[in-house]
């Protein structure tokens, strides 16, 4: 097998992913670039272990198929050969939010500013992650696009930083509103539509040990002509909707309960409904002054 | 009533040990580790489900402990919202029944 091994720090998680396919090899070092890569060393702890690969000579090659191999097993069904890298992100993603149950991880986006993290929750589709890509392009810090990793310890938010993974009319949305970005390659017919993922600012890369707590928890809610209305909510509501959208607040017990509480209680909890990207940055720098 | 609250004390009540609560905010919110599911609290659940962590008690204990938690009621309505209230938390494995 022609695989050359990438391993590389992400956040907390120490990676190692090994590929044939080009396309992933050429993205990781696109996308990724700036991240801590380094040699394998016996000393060198590494949390994950990702293949992609063509899974035998049918699949592989006569209907172009590619395996995500996560520490040696396969918990998903092939995917087509065009797929590779989302695959790669996508086994990432299951393997932290399956195997992590040292941090309380909450699906959530997750950008920092003057030393406070502002935590974007909601249904896949709500607008989180385009909200997400705009504030991080207008001086906002990116901790994660896709998950917001608390410490149960110290209830600090620690930066995961990855590729930000648009879809769809977000992908032309923030290429209009950012012309500064650097997007990978399009996907197209991906269970998820098209998807695009943006560049993670150097600055976000660089600074991916400086923790922060969360100030701010929004739900926010992508409505075409809708009006920037900030909405208060619950603190009770805010647990439980959080609750929802942890991986492992089940698995935790009593520790996510409290963790989740606690983050709660220091931060100010909103509902958010915007159709302009302009307005909405313009609330949220005010908010952070 | 008085023959509600002898029938109701020949139970008594207790929490699971696997369930905690705590305010944020201005809201209450319980957690059972049983079924991990966390929900919402009025203030008198939140009081009457400390009570039953610190300790177990029987109807007429819960009943004196809770009356502080709700001046504005009658002892017939407190009866009524003690019972819903012990319902609601037993149907969500929070407290458990068992007998005197």
């Amino acid at each position: 097998m022609d695989s050359k091994g990438i391993l590389l720090q992400i956040g907390p998680f120490t990676v190692r992913l090994d590929s044939c396919i080009e396309v992933v090899n050429r993205s990781v070092h696109k996308l990724y670039e700036g991240y801590n890569f380094f040699e394998e060393k016996p000393d060198v702890f590494i949390d994950f272990y990702i293949r992609i690969d063509r899974p035998n000579f049918y699949r592989g090659y006569l209907r172009s198929q590619v395996q995500c191999y996560v520490d040696g097993i396969t918990p998903f069904k092939p995917l087509p050969i065009a797929q590779s890298y989302p695959f790669f992100e996508w086994g990432l993603n299951w393997i932290i939010a399956s195997h992590v149950h040292y941090y309380l991880l909450i699906h959530a986006a997750a950008v920092e500013k003057n030393g406070h993290v502002l935590v974007l929750c909601g249904e896949p589709g709500a607008g989180k992650s385009t909200l997400c890509a705009a504030l991080a392009s207008r001086g906002w810090r990116l901790f994660s696009d896709e998950m917001a990793v608390i410490d149960l310890k110290t209830n600090e938010v620690i930066p995961c930083v990855r590729p930000i993974s648009l879809k769809n009319k977000a992908i032309d949305l923030i290429g209009d509103f950012y012309p500064g970005a650097i997007f990978g390659e399009s996907f197209k017919d991906t269970a998820k539509g098209t998807l695009s993922h943006l560049k993670p600012s150097k600055e976000s890369v660089k600074r991916f040990e400086e923790r922060a707590f969360c100030k701010w928890v929004v739900f926010p809610q992508y409505r075409e002509g809708s009006e920037t209305c900030l909405t208060s909510i619950e603190k009770d509501k805010t647990v439980i909707e959080l609750a929802k959208n942890s991986f492992n607040y089940n698995a935790l017990g009593s520790l996510g309960f409290n963790s989740l509480c606690d983050m709660v209680e220091r931060s100010h909890c909103y509902e958010f409904e915007y159709s302009d990207l302009n307005e909405a940055i313009t609330l949220f720098d005010e908010l952070a002054c | 009533m008085f023959l509600l609250v002898s029938l109701f004390n020949k139970v008594k009540l207790s929490a699971y040990k696997e369930v905690d609560c705590r305010k944020v905010g201005e809201s209450y919110l319980a957690y059972s580790n049983l079924n991990s599911e966390t929900i919402s609290l009025s203030y008198f659940a939140y009081c009457m489900l400390l009570s039953l962590i610190s300790r177990e008690m029987n109807m007429s204990d819960l009943m004196s402990s809770q009356a502080q938690y709700a001046k504005e009621l009658n002892s017939d309505e407190l009866l009524q919202v003690l019972e819903k209230t012990i319902n609601e938390l037993v149907i969500h494995g929070f407290i458990y029944k068992l007998p005197n």
